[in-house]
This record gives C-alpha cells, structure tokens and sequence, in this order.
C-alpha cells in the first residue's frame, strides 16, 4: 500500500470520531497539526535556546498519597483513620511546608530525603491530585457516567490516556502529547539525524506523534549491528533492507530495522566522548537517568535544541505490601532524582531541563488489609532548575470518605486535570498558545490557552 | 526483430484486455476441491474444446463453472509488445497447488522448451533465463525481456504440485505457526502426508505431555546451588532452573504443538517473575507452568479454575490471603479487575465474531464498572495456602492450589457484571466457581479468548469471519463442550485464513513474529543438541535482547498488548501489530547479536549461562557426518544452499532479490570454507525481514 497521509488522517478521524464524546474540536485541531508544525517552528525562531522535558513513568500506579501526606494534626488525622493500617507514622515523614494549601504542614515518605532537600532547595514541587479528566467532573458526573475517561480504573487505559491526554478515545491511536508537541516543535532541530525523543524504556505512547516517533536507548546507548563488522555482510544487510517489500508487516519490519542502525551509529558516535563523573548510585533507574544526562550533553553533536526523554520504572501495582515495597523503591527513585539533578549540574544543563513524574493514577485511600487498589487522582513531582519549587501546586484533597470528591474506596477525582499539569510543561517546552488546542484537544475545558497566566504555576 | 509465433491458446488471449476478476467463492480450493465443483462431472480433459485443459482452467483461477463454458477460462497472461520490449503480463496470484512455467523456444522444431521464469504456487514469479526483468505489483506481474533472442515462441505451462516444493513450503508454515519451528524431517514428513494438517494435530492431541516438573525433576543439580532438606530431598535450586526447563522441552519435546498453545497461553493468563515471590523456588513455577501444559489440550473452565487456585497466582494477582471487608479494609480488587478484563470476558461487549458491539450512539459498551470490581473483590475473599508439606516443598506451599478459610471470606451477597446475584451465606470456592462459572459462559469470553489465541499462532489480524468460526468451535466443539481448547487450537490452525497460501500474498496477512519464536527456530533447524558433559540447555535471559523471555513478563498485560499499533504503515492501513511493541533500535539490533552468536558459535557466554561444554548447532559439532547444510555450502554455486534455507527457514516466502543478495555475499567467501559461508548464510537469512514476519 502506498504511503498515503490524506487517507490515513482520514482513517484517524473516522476510528477517533466514534470512540469520543462530542468534541468536534478534537478533530479539527489534530487535523491542523501538519499545518501549523512550520509556522511553529518559525514563530520559535527566536527563542533557540536548548530544552529537554524527562518524564519519568512509575508504571502500575504509585500510591502517591503516601508519598506526599499531611502533617498538619487535623489532616494528619483524617488521613490516618482513612488509610488505617497502611497510613505512614507521622513521626517518620520527612517535614516540608507549602503555601496555597488548607493548612501548610505537610510530609514527605521517609525513604526520600534526597526529595525533601530538592523541595527546601525550591528546585522540586509537587502536583497534587492529578488525573485523566476529559473535562472538570464531579461526583454528579461520575455517578451519571458523564464525560469520563475510557476504561477509568484499569492499568491498560489509563497508562495511555496519562501519555495521549486524549482521555476519552480508546486506545494510543492520538499519538501521546510528547509526540504531537514534537511534530511541532521538531523542525527546531533541523539537521539532526536522531529522533529528537529518546526513551530509556523501550516504545511508549507519549513520544509517539504523527510523524514523530522514539529512539530507544539502552543504558549503554545504541547496540551495534552485528553484521557490520564485515563489509561484504554489511552491505549485504543494506541490500536486503533496501528492498521494496509488499507485505506491509516485512515492510514496517525492514524500515524499522533500517532506522535502528542508522539512529544507532548516529547516537553513539555523539555520546561516546560524553563521560558523567557524578557518584551513581545503585539501580538500573540512576543508569537510564545517566544515558538521558549524557544525550543532553551530547545535544550539539546530536544537533538537537530540543529532546523529550521517557523514563520508566515499573512494579508499582501494589495491591499487596505498599509499605514495604514503597519503602524501598521511592528510596531509589529519590536517589537517582538527586542523582539526576547532581549530573546535570555537573553538565551546566540544570536550568535546561524539566523533569515531571506520570503514573497510571493514585490508588485508593483504604487499605485493602495490605496493599491498595486502583484509583483515579494522585500526587507528582516535577524537578528542575526552571520550577518554581517548594510548593505544593493544584489542591492538596481532604483524605476523606464520602467527600465530594470520593467515590468509594477512598478513590479520588482528579482536581487538577493531565491536561493542565502538562499543558504548563508543553507551554515551558516552546508550544504556542495557539498550539496548544493542537496538543491538548481538551485543555479549553480546563483553561484558555490564550490567558497570560499559566494553567498551574509550577513553571511561570 | 521477429514477431513471436505464440502458442494458439495464448495468442488468442492477447485480444483479452478486460482482465477477470479472481473469483472469491473459490479462489481458496485446492485442485480437487475445485474439481468436484466442475457442473456434471466430465471425464474429458477439455470438455468445453476452448483450448484450455480444466487444470489449465483451474491454474489460471477460473470458477469450476468456466471448465465447460467455452466463453470463460480464468485471467489469462497477455503478451504485448512495446518498442524492443516483449512483456508478459500475468494479472493472478497463482494457485498454491501449482508450478507455473513461462517457456520460450526459438524455433518450433525444437525439442525442448526453456524455462524463462517460474512461480511456486502464489509466491512470487522468479527470473530463470537471464536478462529477465520481473516487476510484481499488488494486482499485476509484468515479465519483461529484452531482445531475448530464443523467444519466438512463448508458452504458459502449469504443473501439478505433487510432491513439489510448493507443498513443502506449506508444511514448513504450517509448522512455524503449530511448533517451536521445523525440522527438515517434520517438514518432508508432513510434505509426503499430503499436507495433511488434520492428521498431524491429532498425532500431537494424542502425544504424551512433557510434563515440566518431571523434567525438573530428572535434573541433577550437583554443580548448582542445591536447597534440600535433612532426607536429601531437592527443594530448590537456582531462579534459572525453571527456565532451563523451559528451554529444554520447547526445544526438543515431542509434544510440540501443546507446548506452543502453552506458551499461547502463558501470554493470555500471565504469570510472571517481576512482582512475584520466591524466584529461587523453580519448583514452584514448574508447577504453575504445567497448569498450561496439562490444560492445553483440555477445558478453558478447567484452566480457568486451576489457574484462579493456583497458589502462584494468589500471589502474584495479591487474592492470597484477600479477606472480607474489616472497616475501611476492603477486599483487594486486582484479581477481579484482571480476570475479567484479561482473561475471560474483557472491558467491552463483542459480537461473536470479536468486533465491537456498539449502543444508539454508536459508542461501545462497557462490559462492567468499577462496583462491579467492588462486588467480584469480595468473592476472591478467603483464599489461603495449603498446610506445608515439609518433606516436599519449601515453605510454604505455593504449589498446592489455594484452599478456603470461610471466617475470611464474605458471605454477602454479591452481584455480577451482568446482574447474576452469588447468594449470601456460602464458602469461598463455592462462590468462586460461581462466579467463574458466569465468566466463562459470558458470550464475551468465546471471541476474546479466539481473538488473542489467533493472534499469537497465525494472524495479528484475523478477519471477523475468522475469529467467529473459531469462537463457534469455542462455544461448541461440535458434541456440545464449551471451551475445548484442542477443538479450539485446531480451529485456529486448520481454518482457510490460516491454512491456505492465498492469504500469505495480502498485504496485511500474517504477523510480526514473536523474537523468541525465530531464535528456537533456529535451534531446531539445526538440531541444537545437549552434549553428555552438559544435557541442559542453560539460556540465559533474553529480556533486554528480545523485550521478552520465558518467565519474564514485565506485567500481567503480557510482552505486549493485542492492539498495539506501530507508527507508520501498518498504523496507515488500519491494522494492529502486537510484537512490533517490543521491537525497538534496542532490542531490534540485539535480536541479531544473539542470532549471531549463536549460529557462530553456539550457546556461549551471551546466550547461555555458566562454564558448560557449548551445547552446539548440528553444523558445527565435531565428529558427526556432514551435514546437508554444509555439503550445499562446498557447492560452487550457493543457489542451492540458499534455496533449501529458503525452505528451512522462511518456507520460500524469499524474495528472488533477498535469495541474490545472500547468495552473492555467501559466494564471495571461496567454497573451499563451506563452514564460514554457511554461517554467513543463515546469519544473513535470520537478518531477513522475510525471516521475521510469518506470512
């Protein structure tokens, strides 16, 4: 089949249109992303300085209301009696305090002292109760159904709808908000010959756009062609993927295959000189976050003025042992932040790079005897030399049941929606105001792009 | 230049410029099929006298009814002339039972004809004579020669495929879709049978399963770590253990099509390393793993039950130990969620045939919503171990399936999905069955179970058609069982979707296949074989190389998801490829580093763990005869070696550009080192895209 984009858009349009709920905007405004990319890019010309967003994934759903918790007596209370046996000792939280809030006194988890000293140090915020929301819902709404993400609740879905922020269509097909604000904002790196997506976690939804897609790294870099090594098997293997294949999986495969070696040679000719000397930390985490420290310092060999990098770290399901679990994976996830944070320095990149936290979503207030269940809203971080840090953003929610925000079980609605808390990280990273309809089909839901303010704060 | 005196039959066929369509009704029959269609059964070899012979009929894709319609004989080739140009255009994909000859001689009074080009069945036309230009499109070949100067006359010739290579090639697919990947032998074997798939799968139905934990069993571990109690019973060993057993029956158990279905369903009720408990207890997952084995061939509701018992699975989905509702403690509702939404009925309502079934607002339907969750939670209440058999297991026992504590179990009434009530007041297993009993009778579960089966032995895309004539099976093996996973894996495997080559030459066909699956293939065309020293085949992880290894699920959602869809073409075409998901410029070059190491030098470090004697590939063993590999390898010509690969490997689904640019590179390594030039072959082949896509 020919490559045919006036069909395929029209395919996209037709497979979206009846999966979503009434937003004609949706389309339209996924429909003039190819137009605007260039006029982006122009209107950008200005502003060349280089920028990287980092998104670090914890896959499964974090029980984030464990890692961040109210110290103040009432809250604290409330808290305690709804969680129960799985509720943190006050005494062990980690004291921070915010302004914005009901009250100022909060905690964070014991096993991150590496995140309360970011905080203090004002180079970390928190995000609080975000979440897949097509548009502001209350508990009226989720109890008529109205307007609520697809598959709410399960892993599968909403580990996609956090990476498409296009929370009532099914399934990746929109592409994630990282891939579309690379569509537009790709041709600032004009001749670079890499994607300007990097992931450290194998093929995601969030880079992947319409016409943008993901490097993968390994911890190590690109992996070298096996049969490059010898010159009548390397041309041998560009032969063969050069062929014209019909069948549109060998086609696809060879292409890739293609792709691969080239990005490969590519990319590891730009980081192999880069050396990080910043003390590292155990665990794979702090060595993917090193590869992402080293393609940012690589960014002129690379010619890139801007690189979104996927991070993930699974096993956070935990339904069953969330406190001792958390205990020792927040642990690794705090050392390998400051880890992070302390290499960028190292690389005088700590003003040029964002990085936020996704997860698939909070899990639910009540215990489950040892563990915690699926849930909607939940607490994140976002880190970085521009963050407007020691504070906490959006509204920290009452840790009650039957509020006006639960709906059983202690699973909360999101107050701050996926859109707003990336629409601010989109804004930071160069989409226009004009753009942003393109990127976030949902976001006048939420807020006016057009307004000067931003939707939350953290990186005014 | 002289005007071709063509044959009568295919000059009077250049007057044919509106070119047939090739029917559908009957475009998939084999030959005989086809003739038993043909109205009044005549005796004749060209009953109709139009010139054309019935078989010539049939090749050339007509309907049985054209045999005795003197005014209809199929698509026929056109020949045309175009300023020094003669070409041949051949608007059919070709029947698979047939060899198609295009042959030219010079002067009538020759003897023999010469072949210019052929084509097995509907695999691509392949230039013979040289000077041939070949350009195949999706709906037309034009065969195309310059001035050839024997080419006065021309003529189409189609052959029967008896014992051809054709019907080998469809042995050689039949077995990448049905085992761990062909052996020469299987291949020649089902070949001879006449292809006769229906008798292959009942000769695996009635092999003896090779059980896992017996075969852990008869592994001497003295050089491995060794946990045994005071009477030397063995109780545990390394985490690789399991694998090794893993590898040890998938690679060379005779039960092959069970411990493919095995593996199916590995990935549908997965069970995994990464969150899970005691990795240095292998006995333990031997014994999970053979709940798929023993139930391959078996009932999906037993499966259901056991794998919902099964101790492995408490733990791994949290329902261990999950107790009634103790104030703000509430049931622990994974188990709920994922055995609805992944291993039985799903998150939407299907139709039979596994489309979606759409409301007056043409949205889908959600097949349950989080009270529903609730409610099951409290049915998967009350589960505990069983007692520790000291003398046997480790403690404790995550062997035994679970059994019920009823003082921790909810004896409420609880309401289903679909409006059944579990009344109040009864045991744990009583409810559970209950509640399993509903799942598995949920029109959902047939097409959802199909669909996934299809797509992990056959098709990423099976046609509605497809799946529903499988979940049919599903929902009725035909004496009235639901959820006869033999009747259902034989569906799958002997439907016209999955078994007729026509289907192979469609765009969007087949699948991506599995990493995993191309390295066993690999092993088992070259008889990878234990030696004395070492009779195990200790592979290590394959997780970074592959993004997928035995035992090492990243999550429940398996390797992964059914509708994932890669960028670009396929995305374009409306089309969902799961594999593609753990292809990336990672594990994509890796696969090949892996591939490389072990056709150069078998199972070494990279491959395989531990300072063994290299258990090795048949070519490189020392002290055995020559192997038919490397007799072809010392030919002067690679043609043929590359042909039997094409064979072995990608049951001849090579493109004639892939066969010349390996046998080019092969041929410029002297064939005084047939070694090196077979290594460099095979090499070149598992590179191939052909070798990675199952058509």
């Amino acid at each position: 089949m020919k490559k045919d984009k006036t069909l395929s858009r029209r395919r996209f349009i037709g497979e979206a249109s009846c999966a979503a709920v009434g937003s004609t905007a949706l389309f339209s405004s996924l429909l003039s992303l190819r137009m605007t990319s260039t006029a982006a890019a122009a209107e950008l010309n200005g502003d060349d300085d280089y920028k990287a967003l980092v998104c670090l994934f914890l896959q499964g759903g974090n029980d984030s209301y464990n890692m961040l918790v109210p110290r103040n007596n009432n809250a604290y209370a409330e808290y305690k009696n709804t969680r129960n046996n799985i509720a943190l000792a006050k005494e062990d939280l980690l004291p921070i305090t915010s302004g914005g809030q009901p009250y100022s006194e909060f905690g964070i988890h014991p096993s991150m002292p590496e995140l309360q000293g970011l905080y203090t140090n004002n180079e970390l915020a928190f995000v609080s109760n975000v979440g897949t929301l097509v548009r502001p819902t209350t508990k009226k709404d989720y109890n008529n159904k109205s307007f609520l993400p697809s598959g709410l609740f399960s892993h599968s879905d909403q580990q996609v709808h956090w990476q498409t922020s296009v929370p009532q269509v099914k399934g990746s097909a929109p592409g994630g908000w990282g891939g579309r604000t690379a569509d537009l904002l790709m041709a600032m790196n004009e001749n670079s010959q890499v994607s300007m997506n990097i992931s450290l976690s194998g093929v995601n939804v969030f880079q992947a756009g319409n016409e943008a897609f993901a490097y993968i790294s390994g911890l190590n870099g690109g992996t070298e062609m096996i049969a490059y090594t010898d010159p009548f098997e390397k041309s041998a293997v560009d032969s063969l993927l050069e062929e014209h294949y019909k069948n549109l999986f060998t086609k696809t495969f060879a292409k890739n295959t293609r792709r691969f070696i080239d990005s490969s040679i590519i990319f590891n000719e730009a980081i192999e000189p880069i050396e990080i000397n910043t003390p590292i930390p155990p665990g794979r985490l702090a060595q993917r976050f090193k590869m992402v420290a080293r393609a940012i310092a690589a960014r002129d060999a690379l010619n890139m003025k801007r690189q979104t990098f996927f991070v993930k770290a699974g096993g956070w399901d935990h339904h069953s042992e969330v406190n001792n679990a958390q205990i020792v994976m927040l642990a690794e996830i705090s050392k390998a932040i400051q880890y992070f944070r302390d290499a960028l320095v190292e690389i005088g990149m700590e003003d040029k790079v964002v990085l936020f936290t996704a997860s698939d979503f909070g899990r639910t207030l009540t215990s489950n005897g040892i563990g915690s269940d699926h849930a909607w809203g939940g607490n994140h971080f976002v880190m970085g030399g521009p963050v407007n840090g020691g504070r906490i953003f959006g509204q920290y929610p009452p840790l009650v049941l039957r509020s006006s925000l639960e709906v059983g079980r202690g699973r909360l609605i999101p107050t701050t929606s996926v859109d707003e808390y990336s629409s601010e990280l989109a804004r930071w990273f160069g989409v226009s105001s004009t753009d942003m309809e393109t990127v976030f089909p949902n976001i006048k839901n939420f807020y006016d792009p057009l307004l000067i303010t931003h939707p939350l704060g953290f990186l005014s | 230049m002289k005007c071709p005196l063509l044959p009568k039959y295919l000059a009077v066929l250049t007057l044919l410029l509106n070119l047939p369509n090739l029917s559908s009704a009957t475009a998939t029959d084999d030959f005989p099929e086809w003739l038993a269609k043909v109205p009044g059964q005549p005796i004749e070899e060209d009953p109709d006298a139009d010139g054309f012979s019935t078989f010539l009929e049939y090749a050339l894709g007509a309907e049985p009814e054209a045999a005795v319609d003197p005014f209809e004989s199929g698509s026929s080739p056109i020949f045309r002339r175009e300023d020094d140009t003669t070409m041949v255009l051949l608007p059919f994909p070709g029947k698979r039972d047939v060899i198609y000859y295009l042959e030219g001689k010079s002067d009538l009074n020759e003897a023999d004809w010469t072949i210019l080009a052929q084509k097995l069945g509907n695999t691509p036309w392949e230039a013979e004579a040289e000077g041939f230009q070949i350009e195949e499109s999706s709906d037309e070949v034009t065969l195309s020669f310059e001035n050839w100067p024997d080419a006065t006359f021309l003529r189409l010739r189609a052959e029967g495929d008896e014992r051809t290579l054709q019907r080998k090639a469809l042995a050689a697919r039949f077995l990448k879709q049905a085992t761990f990947g062909p052996t020469l032998e299987e291949i020649e074997a089902l070949a001879d049978a006449d292809l006769d798939f229906e008798g292959w799968i009942d000769e695996q139905l009635a092999t003896a399963p090779s059980l896992h934990l017996d075969h852990y069993y008869s592994i001497p571990l003295s050089n491995h770590i060794d946990v045994r109690d005071i009477r030397g019973e063995y109780k545990g060993g390394p985490a690789t253990l399991k694998v090794t057993v893993w590898w040890d029956i998938a690679l060379l158990g005779e039960d092959q099509l069970r411990q493919r279905t095995a593996w199916a369903l590995a990935q549908h009720f997965v069970m995994g390393q990464s969150g899970s408990k005691a990795n240095q207890y292998p006995i333990q997952w031997v014994n999970w793993y053979d709940i798929l084995v023993r139930n391959s061939f078996g009932n999906f509701r037993d499966l259901l039950q056991e794998v919902t018992l099964s101790p492995k699975m408490g733990d791994y989905l949290t329902y261990f130990n999950n107790k009634k509702a103790n104030g703000v403690q509430l049931p622990d509702e994974n188990y709920a969620r994922e055995v609805m939404q992944l291993f039985t009925i799903g998150l939407w309502h299907l139709n039979n045939d596994g489309t979606l079934k759409l409301d007056e607002n043409e949205q889908p339907i959600p097949t349950y919503d989080n009270y529903h969750i609730t409610e099951l939670a409290k049915v998967f209440t009350g589960l505990i171990r069983q007692v520790n058999k000291r003398n046997l297991y480790w403690s404790p026992n995550r062997v035994d399936p679970m059994r019920e504590n009823n003082f921790r179990h909810d004896k409420t009434t609880k309401e289903m999905f679909d409006g059944t009530i579990i009344p109040a007041g009864r045991n744990a297993i009583v409810d559970i069955t209950h509640a399993l009993d509903v799942l598995f009778n949920h029109s959902n579960t047939p097409p959802f179970v199909s669909y996934r089966l299809i797509q992990r032995l056959v098709s990423s895309n099976p046609s509605p058609e497809y799946v529903e004539r499988v979940a049919n099976v599903f929902i009725d093996n035909g004496e009235g069982e639901r959820g006869d996973l033999a009747a259902v894996v034989k569906a799958i495997l002997l439907d016209p979707e999955a078994r007729d080559a026509g289907y192979m030459i469609e765009q969007g066909r087949g699948k991506l296949r599995e990493p995993l699956l191309k390295f066993t293939q690999l092993c088992r065309a070259f008889d990878l074989q234990h030696n004395e020293a070492n009779p195990h085949f200790w592979m290590q992880s394959f997780e970074d190389d592959f993004g997928m290894s035995p035992y090492r699920f990243p999550s429940v959602f398996n390797f992964y998801l059914p509708g994932f869809v890669p960028h670009g073409e396929v995305q374009e075409a409306g089309l969902v490829a799961p594999e593609f998901q753990i292809l990336d410029d990672s594990t994509g070059l890796r696969t090949f580093r892996v591939f490389g190491l072990l056709i150069n030098n078998g199972l070494v470090g990279g491959v395989a763990n531990g300072d063994f004697p290299r258990p090795t590939l048949n070519y490189m063993r020392p002290g055995e005869p020559e192997t038919l590999e490397l007799q072809l390898a010392s030919q002067d010509s690679a043609i043929e070696l590359i042909d039997h690969l094409d064979l072995l490997l990608t049951h001849q689904t090579m493109s004639s550009d892939t066969k010349e640019i390996i046998i080019e590179s092969v041929e410029a390594i002297p064939d005084i080192f047939p070694l090196a030039r077979l290594k460099r072959a095979i090499l070149l082949v598992s590179i191939s895209p052909e070798f990675a896509i199952l058509e």
